[in-house]
C-alpha cells in the first residue's frame, strides 16, 4: 500500500474519532476537587473588578438628572436676577456721555 | 461547604462569589465538573487529567469578574478548559517534553486493516482498541499543539468551525486554514505508517 486515498483518510479518521471518544470513559478520582477548593479557599474572595472607564460611566450617568436639574434652576436664577452682561453694562455708560464721567470715577482714572 | 441550594442559577451563585462568598464556587464546580472531565480527558493524557481539571477550574475562578452575565456560562467554562489543555500542549513541546513513542506492528498492521476495510464506517473491535489509542497518540505526538487541538475538535469531535474559533480564540479563517493543514499532516503521517 503506498498511499492513502480520501476514503481511506475518512476510516482512518472514523476509526481515530471511536478512540478518542473512548478516553471519555477513564475514570478519575475525587481528590482533586477538595483541592481546588483548597486553593481557592486560600486565594480568597475575588470582587467584581470594574474598570475606571466603567466607573466613570455609571457615576456620568448617574448624575445626568442631578445636571438637568442644576442647568434648570440656574436658568431660573438668571431670569429672575435680571442679569447684564459687562458688556450691556458698558454700552448703557458709553451711550449717555455724562455717565462717562461718573464711570471714570469708579474705575478710579 | 455545602450551603448554596443547587436552585440558584449560574448567574445568582456568579454573585454570590463576587460578592465574597468564596464557598458557593463549589456549587459552580459540582455543575460542571463532568464537562470539565470531559473535555480535558480527551484533549490531554491521562495521568495529567485531574491537574487539568483542576487549572481549569482555578482560571474560571480568577477570571470569574471578567464574565458577562449574559453570555453562556457553560460555553465560557469549556473555552476556558480547552485553552488550559492548548497551554499545556505548548508548555510540553517548548520545554521539549513529548515523549515521542514508537509504532509496533500492531499498531501497523490494525490501521492498515482499517483502511483496506470494505464496510464505509470500520468496526472497532474492544480487543483493538488499545492499538487505536496508542495510534491516535503516536500520531498526535507528531503534530504541532495548534494541529493536534484543530484536528481534534474539528475533525474528531465534529464542531463547526465558528465554535473551534470560539473555544481557541481564534478567527475561523486561522481554524480553516489550520484544519486544513492538520488534515494533510495526519494524511503523511498515517501515510508514512503504512509504507511498505
Amino acid at each position: 500500500m503506498e498511499s492513502i486515498d480520501k476514503e481511506q483518510l475518512e476510516k482512518a479518521i472514523k476509526a481515530l474519532t471511536s478512540a478518542y471518544y473512548a478516553k471519555e470513559k477513564r475514570e478519575v478520582g475525587d481528590l482533586w476537587q477538595s483541592r481546588v477548593m483548597g486553593n481557592v479557599l486560600s486565594m480568597g474572595p475575588i470582587f467584581s473588578k470594574t474598570g475606571y472607564f466603567e466607573l466613570f460611566q455609571q457615576f456620568v450617568w448617574r448624575l445626568t438628572p442631578v445636571t438637568f436639574v442644576l442647568v434648570g434652576l440656574l436658568s431660573l436664577a438668571l431670569i429672575k436676577m435680571d442679569f447684564f452682561s459687562d458688556y450691556e453694562l458698558t454700552k448703557a455708560f458709553v451711550s449717555n456721555s455724562t455717565d462717562l464721567v461718573t464711570l471714570a470715577m469708579y474705575s478710579g482714572s | 461547604m455545602k450551603e448554596t441550594p443547587i436552585m440558584f442559577s449560574d448567574s445568582e451563585i456568579i454573585r454570590q462569589v463576587l460578592e465574597g462568598n468564596v464557598n458557593s464556587f463549589e456549587s459552580l464546580m459540582v455543575r460542571y465538573k463532568d464537562l470539565v472531565l470531559r473535555i480535558v480527558k480527551k484533549h490531554v493524557p491521562y495521568s495529567e487529567t485531574e491537574e487539568m481539571a483542576q487549572e481549569t477550574f482555578i482560571r474560571v475562578y480568577q477570571s470569574l469578574s471578567g464574565f458577562k452575565s449574559r453570555g453562556d456560562f457553560k460555553q465560557w467554562v469549556s473555552s476556558i478548559a480547552v485553552r488550559a489543555c492548548y497551554d499545556y500542549w505548548r508548555k510540553v513541546y517548548r520545554n521539549k517534553e513529548v515523549a515521542m513513542s514508537s509504532l509496533t506492528e500492531r499498531q501497523q498492521k490494525w490501521l492498515e486493516e482499517v483502511i483496506s476495510d470494505q464496510q464505509k464506517t470500520p468496526a472497532i473491535e474492544e480487543d483493538s482498541k488499545k492499538e487505536a489509542t496508542e495510534l491516535l497518540d503516536w500520531a498526535m505526538e507528531r503534530l504541532s499543539p495548534e494541529d493536534r487541538m484543530v484536528l481534534e475538535l474539528v475533525y474528531l469531535e465534529g464542531l463547526p468551525g465558528k465554535e473551534v474559533a470560539d473555544l481557541l480564540g481564534w478567527s475561523l479563517a486561522n481554524v480553516k486554514v489550520r484544519a486544513f493543514r492538520s488534515r494533510n499532516k495526519l494524511k503523511k503521517i498515517l501515510q508514512e505508517t503504512i509504507k511498505p
